[in-house]
């Protein structure tokens, strides 16, 4: 009887310890508001944003805040949004909150007429296009974001045409390199 | 005299090692330099493809020729049948004017079947051709990133656009398009950013031309088979008032898809410094 006691009492330490462990995983967030204020105000939510990205506890919300800003963005489409989300993702990158590729990959998929998911891949064309219809694929998502980037977030249909005419002339070569290749002896 | 000669061997080795290094670091340094501008040097339009495209052309406008007469006459006769109420009708000029139209249609067959083995040859040796050139080139050379930086690169291409070919009006749509295929290339150098593109459209149409040709082919097989059976006294079939409105189409069609296809991508890029650090090149 004494035994089954100590061991439940064993278990119920254990328990504990196992508990206050995953705690210390969590991130502090004791004191700390990481949360946005309702605005729609592009300036002052880029201004919270950067704010509130400085606290180190903070930095687990980078997506959320990329999100929110995309949506309050979207609301006011200009020029100058294009350099409000460079400087938020260069100062991200030098704080270490995301990596450079990251910050690069972002920033392409939305306002560089031209396809990360292109630049991306290591292999020649051959080997590449093997799996034509899974670049074809994330080509189609890619220009989905440039629509969003470039024509809701900057008002730029000049630069969004440009990506389509990427679009279009990269599948078309794509396309005969593709049966040519499968054509190989 | 011993040291003398063992110095000049120094000396020598001393050069030759120099000359290597110098070489060497020339070499790396060339690398080093073109690497990070440097846009893959591609030829995808050598002598053997350009000399097929030029044979594709001719052979296109040879059949095209051949066929106008014919053609012409079909259209009048059809014409005439139209106009004379014959589709309702057993008159004997009418039985006549069918028998006429049957048999300028199996001329025109007989035409486009003759002509088929020579276009056939060039088509494939210019698809056989372009396809190593793109597999060759493209596919096993450069990566599709290298692709789209060669696309992006399309400095002031807009100037080095030819000019909508004013030929003949006779001139059908298919040897225009190839003429026309062959008077880019010829130009390519002043636009060589586009050429991909255009090495593309003209392995796809040729493709795609071939397989036309195929079904072609074994069109007319079977209708020379019927036509030769009902020449006397068959009715006038939508089948032939339907094809050779396609074979004019063919021709002589009005709409011209080329220059819009063609000028595809060719406007110059712009470029943007201000966020390279945020590029990936």
């Amino acid at each position: 009887m004494k035994n089954i006691k100590t061991a439940l009492q064993r278990a119920a330490q254990l328990g504990v310890l196992v508990s206050l462990g995953a705690c210390s995983q969590m991130p502090y967030q004791q004191g700390v508001n990481c949360g946005l204020d309702a605005t729609s105000n592009v300036d002052r939510l880029f201004a919270q944003v950067s704010e509130k990205l400085r606290d180190s506890s903070c930095h687990y919300s980078f997506d959320d805040y990329r999100e929110r800003l995309v949506t309050a963005t979207k609301g006011a489409p200009e020029a100058e949004n294009e350099q409000r989300f460079a400087e938020l993702l260069r100062t991200s990158i030098d704080q270490g909150i995301i990596s450079r590729r990251q910050g690069q990959q972002m920033f392409s998929r939305y306002f560089d007429p031209e396809f990360y998911s292109v630049k991306s891949e290591p292999r020649s064309s051959c080997s590449t296009l093997r799996r034509q219809h899974e670049l074809q694929a994330a080509m189609r998502e890619e220009l989905a974001d440039k629509r969003l980037g470039m024509l809701e977030i900057l008002d730029d249909e000049e630069r969004f045409r440009q990506a389509q005419r990427h679009y279009s002339d990269l599948n078309l070569v794509f396309d005969a390199v593709g049966v040519a290749c499968s054509e190989q002896v | 005299m011993k040291i003398d000669t063992t110095l000049g061997r120094n000396q020598v080795l001393a050069a030759a090692c120099g000359c290597v290094l110098f070489f060497s670091q020339s070499l790396a340094q060339a690398v080093v330099r073109e690497s990070p501008e440097a846009r893959p040097r591609i030829n995808l339009f050598p002598t053997s493809v350009v000399e097929h495209l030029s044979d594709t052309s001719r052979a296109a406008r040879e059949m095209e020729n051949g066929m106008y007469e014919v053609v012409a006459r079909l259209d009048k006769q059809k014409q005439a049948y139209e106009s004379t109420n014959c589709s309702a009708s057993d008159d004997q000029g009418c039985v006549q004017l069918r028998k006429a139209i049957r048999g300028s249609y199996k001329e025109m067959l007989d035409v486009m079947q003759s002509s088929i083995p020579t276009m056939r040859n060039s088509l494939d040796a210019t698809a056989t051709s372009m396809g190593t050139s793109l597999r060759g080139e493209i596919g096993r050379k450069m990566t599709p990133g290298d692709v789209q930086r060669m696309l992006a690169g399309r400095a002031a291409s807009a100037q080095g656009l030819p000019p909508a070919l004013g030929k003949s009006a006779r001139q059908g749509k298919l040897s225009k398009m190839f003429s026309r295929y062959y008077e880019l290339v010829k130009r390519g150098g002043r636009q060589s950013d586009a050429l991909p593109v255009l090495a593309s459209q003209i392995y796809l149409d040729s493709v795609q031309s071939l397989y036309f040709l195929d079904l072609i082919e074994a069109e007319i097989g079977s209708q020379s088979t019927e036509l030769v059976l009902e020449l006397e006294w068959g009715e006038l079939t939508d089948q032939i008032s339907a094809t050779v409105g396609d074979v004019k189409a063919l021709l002589w069609g009005q709409t011209e898809g080329g220059q819009e296809i063609l000028e595809v991508g060719l406007e110059s890029a712009t470029s943007q410094d201000t966020y390279s650090d945020l590029l990936v090149r």
